[in-house]
């Protein structure tokens, strides 16, 4: 079923629209959420968060492409169910990466400072290669292994980690050049 | 508290653009077994 019919469905607050997004996308779900977390039973629990927020946000109108949408929320409920899971953060060794681009301490203080964050680390990304975008998204986002995004980008493990260490510093200085924080 | 602790830019990265997550989703896709 095409996307468009399926947002129109939901839009209408026909169930069937969720039923189809579960067939269309589950997998996809499934393996973003995965990659953040490994209990099958968080995985499945935290399926049914997303199809849940996809239905009640699909509510204020469809998203401009329903994938992303879908991926979005997705991590975005993984990285809940991570935080939640205190003692079960898996990718410590991920949140000590991402220390090394923006302290730990820093802590944005409203939405419009978020958003400026998003802003810059979006036109930050444009200014790299496709491939390491690629990398970064893998790594970042849906939080894969160094050895899992190198099967995806066709990289040696000691090439994606040097990349990945030189677009963190790269980051970093792209964030402070900006005043988002000062070092 | 672990939020404290947890980076913010964890939570940003979740609004990297569209295209950013779609090009990986291809991918993704293709690697799934199909059920």
């Amino acid at each position: 079923m095409e996307d468009a019919t399926i947002m129109n469905r939901l839009e209408n607050r026909d169930q069937s629209g969720l039923a189809e997004i579960k067939s269309k996308y589950g997998r996809l779900i499934k393996s973003v959420v995965r990659g953040i977390l490994k209990s099958p039973q968080d995985v499945e629990e935290v399926e049914n968060d997303v199809l849940f927020a996809v239905w009640e946000r699909s509510e204020s109108g469809a998203p401009e492409n329903l994938t992303a949408f879908i991926c979005k929320i997705a991590r975005r409920k993984a990285v809940d169910r991570l935080r939640y899971n205190t003692a079960a953060i898996r990718n410590s060794d991920l949140l000590t990466e991402l220390d090394e681009c923006i302290p730990s301490g820093y802590s944005p203080e409203d939405e419009a400072e978020k958003a400026e964050l998003s802003r810059a680390l979006n036109e930050w990304l444009k200014t790299q290669n496709e491939k390491l975008q690629n990398l970064f998204t893998l790594r970042y986002f849906y939080m894969n292994s160094v050895k899992e995004a190198v099967r995806q980008c066709k990289m040696s493990v000691t090439a994606a980690t040097t990349a990945l260490s030189r677009m963190r510093g790269s980051l970093k200085n792209y964030l402070i050049e900006r005043g988002m924080f000062y070092d | 508290m672990i939020e404290n602790k947890i980076n913010p830019l964890l939570d940003v990265i979740s609004e990297i653009d569209d295209s950013n997550i779609i090009t990986n989703t291809k991918k993704r896709f293709k690697k799934l077994p199909i059920l």
